[in-house]
């Protein structure tokens, strides 16, 4: 049975491999998603904080002019694993970068004020991340008619995760003479039907990083992108550390089972 | 059980308790010293990876409805905050999300076990039809549970799978408002669906527990598909089988632990994590991958047939896909068996192996093209198995069977015959 079973797998795997590339659509000409070297890829890579930092600068003053951030509050900036963390304040609430981060957002009070108007005050820690405007209606009158995607899961929720965020902010070129853009829209390589609502939202220099880094475009998208990675699945950190320790276990507990089965079964023919 | 019990009280307390409830009895019976065959190969611990599965299941379901609101306007965050603010939510959500994976490629391998030793033959028939029901049931479970997130292929799922009763005639529109309790999918369809996601996982665990004990009755089949005929044919269950099975546990819980932590999101969709949106329909609209071999039996059906809609022809097929195993006791003709003993029906056992692969890779396909004609032919070969299978019963020429079990492992360790001494031996052509 294993021999067949091997064949039979070898079978269905060469034809997996072969078929789509009999099936491929000539006419699509998408570039290849370039591949870039992650630090928090595979089971070893952990977020930098320093990128984490500088994506999240480039975030505020750049994303967040359009985009929402809905599930991110700011106390998760400064929990273990996040950009801001600092083992001296377990709880980032207490955080003093995480308060004047905060502070920096003007929060819409969830009830009206004694005057009965809308009220906003100063964000803190246990805030949720403003967005930039009221409602979805208002967003689409602002960008054009269309919508800018809430970002708090954004990796999670595209094909090729960080590489396409990032290939996303540096895919911006002249279209080809055949092809006819809509008004209003952008032209990008990476992005499906290669028109885009958003214009470039990057160039060198547009914002000035704290630590001396030349804000290239490149470094800029690096750093966006593993900000957004993080902020999508901020646990990533823990669950691959956890990871070891679970497969370790199950490693010596797997060998000391097999040596048991091997031992009980020694005398009966099967 | 059908067997003599062995079960001897030791203590007051335990021969008080038997008197009264016998159920130390009948755990000692079915799992201690229940005779079972020597020769069970790995393909045969599935049976008690399943049951870990449907456990694991069972007990992060419950911790994540703890924290999961099925409203339409809170789905999507409650998940995302059990992820992120819920202590180890980001573990049990994983867990839950990829064990219905894992349960699924377990129990597609215990299918397939069970069809190339032909145990749903008598006298297992209803052993077979109560698995087939629970695989039915697992179906079902799976489909709601992953409306729950309510992403973009929640919704869209929900809504391509729920309008499938719609073209039933007559009946089906009616039936499908009343199913979604309204005429699309909202509020409504997501509060019955969690509620019934949560109530069908111990339906199945009745079914199992039926399941169980019908396999109790007949015990075992085993590879050579001989009965059991003596005690040398058997061991006790414990300590032999739930040695190997705890090791194939440990050994498929490190495959399960290797998708949770490290790849947490490969067999999801990434359309999953937008939220659900009724006025923007996803490019392609495509299932979990454990579904897709029946999403392509759907699809591949485009032509109106005496007068029966191409639609309505896909939707039965694919129930018939699933119905055609309740009566697969009695389609295959053959009295023999397991496949090792029947050469001419193991090469289309294998045949239908690749073509239940292939509807999977066409079902996650536009259903188009050469896409289309490929899901086309693998649906032909998938019912054809089926009829081949009572064919070929009345006319193949199966190999010898075994006398027992014991005669058939004893075979397969016997030693080469000695080289004759001093003669030429005829090197073996390769």
């Amino acid at each position: 049975m294993m021999k067949t079973l091997l064949r039979t797998l070898a079978m269905a795997l060469a034809f997996l491999t072969t078929f789509p590339a009999l099936a491929a659509d000539a006419s699509h000409d998408a570039p290849k998603m370039e591949k870039h070297d992650w630090s928090f890829a595979g089971p070893f890579g952990q977020f930098e904080q320093d990128s984490l930092q500088r994506g999240f600068h480039v975030f505020k003053e750049v994303c967040s002019s359009c985009h929402t951030m809905r599930l991110l509050a700011f106390r998760h900036l400064g929990q273990k694993g996040g950009p801001f963390y600092d083992a001296a304040y377990p709880n980032p609430s207490d955080n003093p970068v995480i308060k004047q981060i905060a502070a920096d957002w003007l929060f819409q009070a969830a009830t009206l004020n004694e005057f009965g108007e809308p009220a906003t005050r100063t964000a803190v820690p246990a805030d949720y991340m403003p967005g930039p405007f009221p409602n979805a209606t208002v967003a689409r009158l602002a960008n054009g008619g269309a919508l800018p995607p809430d970002l708090s899961v954004i990796v999670k929720a595209r094909k090729h995760g960080a590489d396409y965020i990032s290939a996303l902010m540096q895919g911006y070129e002249e279209p080809p003479a055949d092809f006819t853009l809509n008004p209003g829209m952008n032209y990008n390589k990476y992005f499906p039907g290669f028109q885009i609502g958003m214009a470039a939202p990057l160039v060198d220099d547009r914002i000035a990083y704290t630590d001396g880094t030349p804000a290239t475009v490149a470094q800029m998208s690096e750093d966006v992108a593993t900000f957004l990675a993080w902020a999508s699945d901020p646990k990533a950190p823990m669950r691959k550390q956890m990871g070891f320790a679970v497969l370790g276990f199950m490693a010596v507990l797997a060998l000391l089972l097999y040596l048991s089965y091997k031992q009980i079964w020694r005398n009966v023919e099967h | 059980m059908s067997h003599q019990s062995t079960y001897e009280p030791k203590t007051g307390f335990e021969r008080w308790l038997d008197a009264r409830l016998p159920i130390v009895r009948l755990a000692y019976d079915s799992f201690v010293d229940f005779q079972t065959p020597k020769n069970l190969n790995m393909w045969y611990t599935f049976g008690g990876i399943l049951a870990v599965c449907l456990v694991i299941q069972i007990v992060t379901g419950i911790v994540l409805a703890m924290h999961y609101s099925p409203t339409t306007t809170g789905a999507f965050d409650s998940v995302e905050r059990i992820m992120r603010d819920v202590n180890y939510g980001w573990l049990i959500r994983y867990i839950h999300a990829n064990g219905a994976s894992m349960f699924f490629l377990a129990v597609y391998i215990h299918i397939f076990r069970g069809l190339y030793y032909g145990s749903y033959k008598a006298p297992r028939e209803i052993l077979w039809i109560l698995g087939v029901a629970i695989f039915f049931l697992m179906i079902m479970t799976a489909f709601m549970g992953y409306v729950l997130p309510w992403g973009q292929m929640s919704f869209w799922g929900a809504q391509v799978i729920t309008s499938l009763i719609g073209a039933l005639p007559l009946v089906g529109e009616p039936i499908q408002t009343w199913l979604l309790g309204g005429f699309g999918v909202d509020n409504a369809t997501l509060n019955r669906f969690f509620s019934l996601h949560y109530l069908l996982p111990f339906v199945i665990f009745g079914l199992v527990a039926l399941h169980v004990w019908a396999l109790h009755v007949p015990g075992n089949n085993n590879p050579a598909g001989v009965e059991v005929s003596s005690k040398s044919d058997t061991v006790p269950f414990h300590p032999y089988y739930t040695v190997k099975d705890a090791f194939a546990i440990v050994v498929f819980l490190m495959l399960f632990a290797v998708f949770v932590f490290y790849m947490p999101n490969v067999l999801g969709h990434t359309d999953n994590y937008i939220p659900a949106d009724p006025l923007s329909t996803p490019a392609h609209i495509v299932p979990e991958w454990y579904l897709l071999p029946f999403y392509a039996i759907l699809r591949a059906f485009t032509a109106d047939f005496l007068g029966i809609p191409a639609k309505l022809l896909g939707v039965l097929a694919m129930f018939a896909a699933i119905a055609v195993l309740f009566v697969l006791p009695w389609l295959d003709t053959s009295k023999v068996k397991s496949m090792r003993y029947r050469p001419v029906a193991r090469q289309f056992f294998w045949l239908f192996v690749v073509a239940c692969l292939a509807l999977g890779y066409f079902g996650g396909q536009p259903a188009e093209g050469i896409y289309l004609i490929g899901a086309q032919i693998g649906t032909a070969l998938y019912f054809g198995y089926f009829a081949v299978l009572f064919v070929l019963g009345l006319v193949e020429k199966p190999d010898a069977i075994p006398a027992s079990i014991a005669a058939s492992v004893h075979k397969q360790h016997k030693r080469p015959a000695p080289e004759p001494i001093g003669g030429a031996v005829p090197q073996a052509a390769e």
